[in-house]
């Protein structure tokens, strides 16, 4: 027992880890799973109202904006809640009506995927781009001091502390140091 | 008078930025110092016409001077001084103005700072680049977006005044100016960037010179967009602050390759590697600015922020191409010569961390630009209509936001060069149980959900990995341990985690519902309790205003109100928000009956932590400033990475030509 | 070994990924340039609804009556949004006075319907103009969204057998409306009008 307290041993070194983990997923395992009041029909109103765009409107979703046009589409979503429709048969409803313009989210089909895949495979691009510029990093020799370099050192760490009152800033760059 | 004043400046601006990139041009090309010199001369003539021109502005629209056909369109006599006065920058022309002056004041005062090396090619080139930029924005104030335009007034003739959207709120007068202080104000480290690629010295010095000019240009830009999401709450009455509109984008998108840039900067300061990486940003920054001025003013986009349009939109869009095609032709030809020999030795280090910090800030950019800009190009390509809104965003930032907030924690105790997981383990251990303070502390109060909850968890991680640097930083030096860069990068990074948090309980928790309420009729919503009271009408100068007035809780009355405005005849809601350290209840007025016991509509939206975001803004901004104030230099014998092995010197390799 | 503090460096290896990376970027650029040059201004959504069958409503006249879109099947209908506080709405409605006065005896019927617009307003510029056919002054917006009507003035033209023939933009003239009848059957298709 002893053996597995003593100051550096490995259950020592990652014990508080190990709990902080563990502690972690049984917070975000309550959060997830945990009792929550379902959404009202006044809060599922809200969220289709979120994802539909006022067809007046520049910009704004029926949720946001308070045009006549947007209060008409909020009632209509009410009454279709309150009918029992689905979240998704009420957005194909106002798709049909106006056109795919109005729900702001663009489907996942055709053209219209494309502004969902082009970010993943921009991601991707950028974390193949790092990996093979560490791999070509980590091929490259490493740099090796020479007598000349510490010398170089030296002397300007001798300067340094000879003459710690000049300012070695005149222009006030900044330290790049 | 007016017109002739500001005609006169307007000329004067523009000449002087002609004839002095002609001069300082030549003066480069053909190696005569003395001509190179005079660009302080023209820097101040320029200047000069600026604010001549603003001048004559604000005299003739405090004035109601309606002789000038700015003023005539967007002035009114019942307009109340403050906004008259912030009118210069409500509509197009206008705003091209201050825009021209603040890009004038910047250009002297890089003369002023740099004045004893202006004969330095250095510095001739970055000044001939800002010229060039002058000569644009005059160039437009003279042709597609005159603002001194004449007009006869008739007899009696009254101006409608700003859009009644621009007269609700102060706000308006500081939110344009931050937003121009902060993009004007990286045209200077731009300017420094091409004269770089030009001379082809990229050395550390200048580009570090320029550091503490971009940290105040992106500390303007911050501000800007937070003043601007406030005015937005504050105005618009729906509860958003932040709706991912096009022109709110256009703001945010050099914010983000600016954030980038300062953080990748450091890189070349400690290893002197990514130079042109950085100089890319920084173009990438500024023409961003350019681009976003043209999403704003061009009408391509709807958006809620836009500008009436004129013909200025192809002359953004060529001016953007200008400066795209010639930093890319630029960084095309001298760049590979220009790249430092170095190299980072491993992922798991301050230098990866700061790649990596690059790497998600552009995938942020891209995702921004791609849904801002994907519904022009579906309809180029297919002739089809398509929307991308909130709900995209929201899914494809969050992400990207969350491993941000992670990197936040991890990468100020990485050292550089190398890290261990030893030493991790021993720096962090204290940031992760402030998170799962964090996230226990939500979930008492009621947080669900596998996403917020997660986001405070690792916004306490990133705070305590923040605060851990300050404490160290203060118990070394004093009260020099909040100031300076790093330090006060710590408080910026508080600030930002402020905001996330916010923002990700705000848009996870948001109730909204509508009543209609008789006199006296009380309801429940989200835990509030709401009683209309009753209605007050008030006449002011230049509308009616009928407001409803609604208990909170028992406190109020809180008044939203419809305003009917003499001029056009619209109507304009103005909400009425209570706000708290908890949650923000804002009412807005759907609906007024007529007659003595009318009911009235009103839309309730509760949010949780708003208030937070502004604070949060606010932390930003003083992190900023204590960035920005001079920190006492380190110490150069200190160490500054992890004891590695050093390897013990092998026979000397060559010197690399 | 040193580095020099930034002159010219040889490429190490003769990479130039600089110079690819520009490429590659610059042809980006072109093409979202010529993108963004290319753009009109932006349009608002509009219901597709030309061509349809009209959207039944009702609402409630100056006068009290009761106006139902079916009890005018049979009838050429042209339903008009139109606001007070909308110069080119007030512009057009002489041209529409026009339209009802040349076909008193015909089996047409004018409808306006406000747009944003309050019924005291309405009542009075009705009263101040002399327009003799009828307006509902009372929708909620439900009319103007069933027909996707997002900017006034617009009026749609419906045929006596209930389909919308055509739609017009920012004012009609009465010479277009008789135009629209006379291409899609004139007087010929219609019914006997009920009230």
């Amino acid at each position: 027992m002893s053996l597995l307290l003593a100051k550096g041993s490995p259950l020592r070194r990652w014990g508080p880890w190990i709990a902080v983990f563990v502690v972690t997923v049984g917070i975000l395992s309550l959060a997830t799973f945990g009792t929550r009041s379902a959404p009202t029909a006044q809060d599922r109103v809200t969220t289709i109202s979120r994802s539909v765009k006022c067809p007046v409107c520049s910009g704004e979703s029926v949720a946001e904006s308070n045009a006549p046009a947007s209060q008409e589409i909020r009632r209509q979503i009410a009454e279709q809640v309150q009918q029992g429709q689905t979240d998704e048969e009420i957005r194909s409803f106002y798709a049909a009506k106006y056109g795919q313009a109005i729900l702001l989210t663009p489907s996942a089909s055709g053209v219209n995927a494309l502004v969902w895949i082009l970010p993943i495979v921009a991601f991707a691009i950028g974390i193949a781009a790092l990996v093979i510029v560490f791999r070509r990093w980590s091929s490259m020799p490493a740099e090796r001091a020479t007598d000349e370099d510490r010398e170089l050192v030296d002397s300007a760490l001798r300067a340094e502390a000879d003459n710690s009152e000049i300012d070695d800033d005149p222009h006030g760059e900044g330290a790049s140091r | 008078m007016n017109l002739a004043l500001g005609r006169a400046g307007v000329t004067l601006g523009l000449a002087a930025a002609v004839l002095g990139v002609i001069t300082v041009g030549y003066g480069l090309v053909r190696k005569r110092p003395d001509l190179v010199r005079l660009s302080r001369w023209y820097a101040v003539l320029v200047f000069l016409g600026g604010f001549v021109a603003a001048f004559a502005m604000e005299r003739a629209l405090i004035t109601r001077d309606f002789t000038v056909k700015y003023v005539a369109d967007n002035g009114s006599t019942k307009t109340p001084a403050l906004y008259n006065f912030a009118t210069m920058w409500g509509a197009l022309q206008g705003s091209i103005i201050l825009w021209a002056l603040i890009l004038g004041g910047y250009l002297v005062a890089v003369v002023l700072k740099f004045r004893k090396r202006l004969a330095d090619p250095l510095v001739g080139w970055a000044l001939f680049t800002m010229l060039v930029v002058c000569v644009f924005f005059f160039g437009l104030m003279a042709g597609p977006a005159n603002p001194f335009k004449g007009f006869s007034p008739p007899v009696g003739f009254d101006g409608p005044g700003p859009n009644p959207l621009l007269q609700n709120n102060p706000l308006m007068a500081f939110h344009p100016p931050m937003l121009y202080l902060g993009y004007v104000g990286f045209t200077v480290p731009f300017a420094f960037a091409m004269a770089a690629l030009i001379t082809g010295r990229v050395g550390e010095g200048w580009l570090l010179a320029t550091r503490r000019w971009t940290l105040i240009a992106w500390g303007f830009l911050t501000v800007g967009i937070i003043l601007g999401s406030w005015w937005s709450y504050e105005v618009l009455g729906w509860g958003g602050y932040w709706a991912w509109d096009p022109v709110e984008n256009a703001s945010f998108l050099p914010w983000l390759t600016g954030t980038a840039y300062l953080h990748s900067v450091l890189v070349q300061e400690r290893r002197g590697m990514l130079r042109v990486w950085n100089i890319s940003l920084l173009c990438a920054t500024f023409a961003l600015t350019i681009l976003g001025t043209w999403i704003t003013r061009s009408g391509v986009l709807e958006s809620v922020h836009a500008f009436t349009t004129s013909s200025i939109g192809i002359a953004l869009i060529g001016f953007f191409a200008l400066i795209v095609f010639s930093t890319v032709g630029l960084i095309g030809w001298r760049g590979d010569r220009l790249r430092s020999p170095g190299r980072i030795d491993s992922p798991l280090s301050r230098e990866g961390a700061f790649l990596a910090n690059n790497v998600l800030f552009a995938a942020f950019a891209f995702v921004i630009l791609l849904g801002t800009l994907f519904p022009l190009a579906v309809e180029a390509l297919n002739n089809d209509r398509v929307s991308v809104g909130v709900p995209y965003f929201n899914r494809m930032t969050m992400p990207i936001g969350l491993t941000l907030l992670f990197l936040m924690a991890i990468a100020p105790v990485l050292p550089w060069r190398k890290a261990s997981a030893e030493l991790l383990r021993h720096r962090l251990i204290w940031p992760a149980w402030i998170g799962i303070g964090s996230m226990i502390f939500a979930v008492i109060v009621g947080a669900r959900g596998f996403i917020p909850v997660l986001a405070f968890g690792l916004g306490g991680f990133a705070a305590g990995s923040a605060g851990r640097q300050i404490a160290l930083a203060t118990r070394r030096q004093g009260w020099r341990g909040f100031v300076g860069r790093a330090n006060g990068g710590m408080v910026v990074h508080l600030g930002v985690i402020i905001i996330a948090m916010a923002f990700a309980a705000s848009t996870s928790y948001v109730r909204q519902a509508e009543f209609t309420l008789t006199p006296g009729q009380s309801a429940k919503f989200a835990g509030h309790t709401l009683v209309y009271e009753g209605q007050n009408v008030k006449q002011e100068s230049a509308k009616i205003v009928d407001q409803v007035l609604i208990r909170i809780d028992g406190t109020g009355p809180w008044a939203p109100s419809l305003n009917k405005f003499a001029n056009g005849n619209q109507t304009i809601g103005t909400p009425s928000v209570r706000s708290t350290f908890t949650d923000d209840v804002a009412l807005s007025v759907i609906d007024i009956k007529d007659g003595e016991n009318g009911s009235v509509t009103i839309r309730v939206t509760v949010q949780p932590l708003i208030i937070w975001l502004w604070i949060g803004g606010g932390v930003m901004a003083f992190g900023t400033l204590l960035a920005v104030f001079p920190g006492r230099r380190r110490n150069p014998l200190d160490a500054v990475s992890a004891p590695l092995s050093v390897e013990p010197p092998k026979e000397p390799t060559g010197v690399t030509p | 070994m040193t580095v020099a503090s930034g002159e010219f460096v040889t490429p190490r290896g003769g990479s130039k990924l600089a110079r690819n990376a520009a490429i590659v970027v610059g042809i980006l650029l072109v093409g979202l340039i010529a993108l963004l040059a290319t753009r009109g201004t932006s349009t608002p959504i509009s219901s597709r609804i030309v061509g349809q069958a009209a959207p039944d409503f009702s609402g409630t006249t100056l006068d009290g009556s009761t106006f139902r879109m079916t009890n005018h099947r049979g009838e050429w209908v042209l339903v008009n949004f139109f606001a007070t506080w909308c110069t080119p709405c007030r512009l057009e409605d002489p041209q529409i006075q026009q339209f009802v006065d040349s076909h008193k005896s015909d089996p047409v019927k004018v409808v306006s319907v406000a747009f944003s617009d309050d019924a005291s307003s309405i009542s009075a510029y009705w009263v101040k103009e002399r327009n003799t056919w009828s307006v509902i002054s009372t929708d909620t917006g439900l009319i103007a969204l069933d027909y996707g009507v997002t900017k006034v003035p617009e009026s749609y033209m419906v045929a006596p057998s209930g389909l919308v023939v055509a739609g017009f933009f920012g004012g009609v003239t009465a010479s277009g409306l008789d135009k629209v009848i006379a291409e899609n059957g004139g007087m010929a298709v219609a019914g006997t009008g009920t009230k």
